[in-house]
């Protein structure tokens, strides 16, 4: 079966991230005075852009895009490289679900802080991480266990 | 000595083709667990080190990008650059190197010159019979202009990071970008002189003005940036989203190429691409707690005021250590990592911050062109298809211009600081 062009994660990073521009064209119209400026707008902004990141690193790893040197990767035969990928994705996935479960731990601790301007907890905030960690450490399971990947992305 | 195993470990795992972020979150956790010492709020983070409104400016700038690549106006610069200069001794060499001064001031990143622009360049000139490995090296060298003719994603991290203005570095690096872009097309001009390079017949006035006027609303984008940030109506990460709106306007009335599709595929585009670069402003974050429980900024400091005691030699310093770093270490990490250890002696030296951030971050572009690290020698070699070491061989001498330029602006100050200053005053 052919990979699909976009996944959910994808498309929620991306919708977060039209929603995230749009705050900030509310944000400069009401310093302008279009119409009364809102003073939560800079925060929200900044929690969208928070939930945009960690919900893309997951389709950036599913794209393959996260940046890495393979000049010595590509010295070495295939197999070996092969092998070597896999071990690293298997590491990043444990990793990835270390980081959820510590990030879980955040949210807890942040549960009863509230925001400055937005009046929610800041685990709202914090969630970001144990969500996104949880849904990459997915991807590279799922790498691992044999699904095809999409092509690096390619606009054109 | 744990900061010694740390710093090599990091290095071994990028080697080996772990994703730099994920190698420096991986040395961070090894470094917390073995220490004992605060792995919960070391996670934490990665959260914190994005919860900045200035770095929003990074996705905005690459999706503004993303939908120029995405329409015509790409080609369109790259044919105006054709009338202008293809006629000249070096022929398409000197048009791929003004399109990528005309693109940097719509692309604050070289990758996206490099992956976008360079694309239709490599195109160009090899359907001109034009060499393949000088065709790649130019791409690669002229596509560091991207970061330094605002905008710049480079500057709006030194800008956080440094507590500099975002406005005034964007302002410091237009003569630094006019300058490499004069300097490369001299070296080209003496290399053709040498080989015979193909050209293109000189244009007529109508076909130089009918391309300017195409490419008019494009060219102008820098203006509304600086414009926008000076007249004190919108900060540099408003400009970045204005920019988007203005990529979007000028390509929906002028040029009438862009679709919803194209559209959607661009922002998707950015969200993965912006992602992979606030994984590594979160790994960043993580390793500076380790950085400040090691001392490292003392460390750096103390090294570098037994080597230099006057602003001149502070700065030649910093650009030695840079060079050599950035062959070794990608740029945003270095910028996070090393910046805010210069910046009080910088401070305590006189240096001004601007002064400082854009030679760093020229010192950085031109890391991005040293291998092994070098990130846009990895694009080039893939954009167009020439092996890597035929690009390192052809890129090196390209790099001689680059710092007889560095040099230049670190002997005189006016050159980064005189348009700040004008403006800012």
């Amino acid at each position: 079966m052919t990979p699909k062009r976009y996944s959910p994660e994808g498309v929620l990073s991306t919708l977060l991230l039209i929603v995230l521009s749009l705050v900030i064209f509310l944000q400069i119209a009401g310093r302008l005075g279009v119409f009364p400026g809102q003073v939560w707008t800079e925060e929200l902004i900044r929690w969208l852009w928070v939930w945009m990141a960690c919900l893309g690193f997951c389709e950036a790893e599913r794209y393959q895009q996260h940046l890495r040197m393979d000049m010595i990767p590509t010295l070495w035969g295939a197999a070996l490289r092969r092998v070597v990928y896999r071990l690293i994705d298997a590491m990043t996935g444990v990793l990835a679900l270390y980081m959820a479960w510590l990030g879980c731990k955040g949210v807890l601790r942040t549960w009863n802080d509230e925001s400055v301007t937005l009046g929610v907890s800041d685990a709202v905030l914090y969630a970001a991480l144990p969500v996104g960690a949880l849904l990459w450490a997915m991807r590279l399971f799922l790498r691992l266990a044999g699904k095809r990947q999409p092509e690096p992305w390619s606009s054109s | 000595m744990t900061f010694l195993i740390f710093i090599v470990t990091w290095m071994v795992l990028i080697f080996v083709g772990i994703p730099i972020a994920v190698s420096m979150i991986v040395v961070s956790v090894g470094y917390f667990l073995y220490t004992g010492i605060g792995i919960n709020f070391a996670v934490q983070r990665i959260v914190d080190g994005l919860n900045s409104f200035p770095i929003i400016a990074i996705p905005l700038f690459i999706l503004a990008a993303s939908i120029f690549n995405s329409s015509s106006i790409t080609r369109n610069l790259f044919g105006f650059a054709t009338h202008l200069v293809g006629h000249v001794r070096g022929g398409l060499g000197h048009v791929n190197i003004l399109a990528s001064l005309f693109f940097s001031g719509m692309s604050g990143s070289a990758v996206a010159d490099a992956g976008g622009l360079g694309k239709i360049e490599a195109e160009a000139m090899q359907k001109a019979g034009y060499p393949h490995d000088l065709a790649a090296a130019l791409t690669a060298v002229s596509s560091i202009l991207g970061p330094l003719v605002p905008p710049s994603i480079p500057m709006v991290v030194y800008g956080v990071v440094s507590g500099a203005s975002i406005g005034g570095l964007f302002l410091g690096g237009i003569v630094p970008g006019l300058l490499c872009t004069l300097a490369m097309m001299i070296m080209l001009y003496i290399v053709a002189g040498r080989i015979s390079l193909p050209v293109h017949p000189r244009s007529t006035w109508r076909q130089i003005r009918s391309s300017f006027i195409v490419s008019f609303p494009a060219l102008l984008t820098p203006v509304v940036i600086i414009g926008g940030i000076f007249s004190g109506i919108f900060s540099p990460t408003e400009a970045a989203a204005v920019t988007v709106l203005y990529a979007i306007a000028i390509d929906l009335l002028v040029y009438r190429e862009l679709t919803w599709r194209k559209l959607w595929d661009a922002v998707y585009e950015t969200a993965i691409m912006s992602s992979t670069i606030a994984l590594i402003i979160g790994g960043v974050s993580m390793m500076g707690v380790v950085m400040a429980r090691e001392k490292a900024p003392e460390q750096i400091a103390s090294l570098l005021m037994s080597v230099a005691s006057t602003p001149t030699e502070f700065m030649f310093a910093v650009t030695l250590l840079l060079l050599i770093l950035g062959c070794f270490i990608e740029v945003l990490a270095l910028l996070l990592v090393l910046v805010p250890s210069f910046i009080p002696l910088a401070t305590a030296l006189g240096i001004d911050p601007v002064y400082l951030g854009v030679n760093i971050i020229f010192t950085l572009m031109i890391g991005t062109l040293t291998p092994p690290m070098g990130m846009i020698l990895f694009v080039v070699s893939k954009s167009h298809g020439v092996e890597m070491h035929r690009l390192i061989r052809a890129t090196m001498p390209w790099l001689i211009p680059l710092i007889i330029v560095q040099i230049l602006m670190i002997l005189y100050p006016p050159f980064i600081l005189a348009l700040p200053r004008l403006f800012m005053s």
